[in-house]
């Protein structure tokens, strides 16, 4: 059996504690590459998709839920979060 | 159980905060108007010394110098000295800003403390919320 990275219960906690507010916030706490591997995703391929989270498949959010011990909704909430805060911020570039 | 761990909480603060200068701060909004109390429930991997200080120590490196005298130093020096195997972190959100607690789950001893203006983007998880010093939100099931 693979060994869980040990920063996976680091971003439960951070999370637990209110330091963890979008799914970016996640990689504070965690490389992607660590996260990428364990998904199975070429680090290059992860990276775009964290540019665009919308394109990530509920399978791979709620697998990622899962590698951090977080529940469907709780890991969903973090990527709409940053799906929305991108929004805005795509938002706010094309009106200046 | 709730209302205990905030008084406990709050008792500790009362006792050993003297250091933390921020947390007079928190002594003074504690028991008037509306704040959200959270904690940690109980000893779990996730609260073990180790990775609160993994955790706290890259949350540190990320704020650079810019936090001034919020208490990361201190935070971080306490929970290296300390010999409690798992630390519980108490989070008070109010409108002076946001106060974390770090200590024993016993409450008997204040590892470190920390502030920042604000409030977090999410409420922690479990969160309860307080009027006055009294618990509005009804208990934690189970």
């Amino acid at each position: 059996m693979i060994k869980r990275d040990e920063r996976y219960t680091i971003v439960r906690t951070m999370y637990e504690a209110g330091h963890v507010a979008s799914f970016n916030d996640i990689f504070k706490y965690i490389p992607k590459t660590v996260v990428a591997n364990d998904l199975g995703k070429k680090v290059d391929r992860f990276n775009k998709l964290m540019e665009k989270v919308e394109r990530f498949t509920l399978e791979e959010i709620y697998m990622i839920g899962n590698f951090l011990g977080l529940a469907e909704e709780q890991i969903y909430n973090l990527v709409r979060a940053e799906y929305l805060n991108t929004k805005g911020k795509i938002k706010k570039t094309k009106k200046s | 159980m709730i209302q205990e761990r905030f008084n406990q909480t709050i008792d500790l603060v009362r006792r050993k905060g003297q250091v933390f200068s921020f947390l007079q701060s928190l002594l003074a909004v504690c028991g008037s108007g509306v704040l959200v109390f959270s904690f940690f429930n109980k000893p779990a991997r996730g609260n073990s010394r180790e990775n609160v200080l993994a955790g706290y120590e890259l949350r540190a490196g990320l704020a650079g110098g810019r936090r001034g005298d919020s208490g990361f130093a201190a935070l971080l020096e306490g929970l290296r000295k300390t010999e409690y195997s798992h630390i519980c972190v108490s989070v008070f959100i109010t409108e002076a800003g946001t106060f974390s607690v770090f200590s024993d789950f016993g409450r008997e001893d204040l590892i470190g403390a920390l502030y920042e203006p604000g409030a977090p983007g999410e409420a922690p998880l479990f969160s309860h919320l307080f009027m006055n010093g009294e618990l509005l939100s009804g208990e934690r099931p189970g």
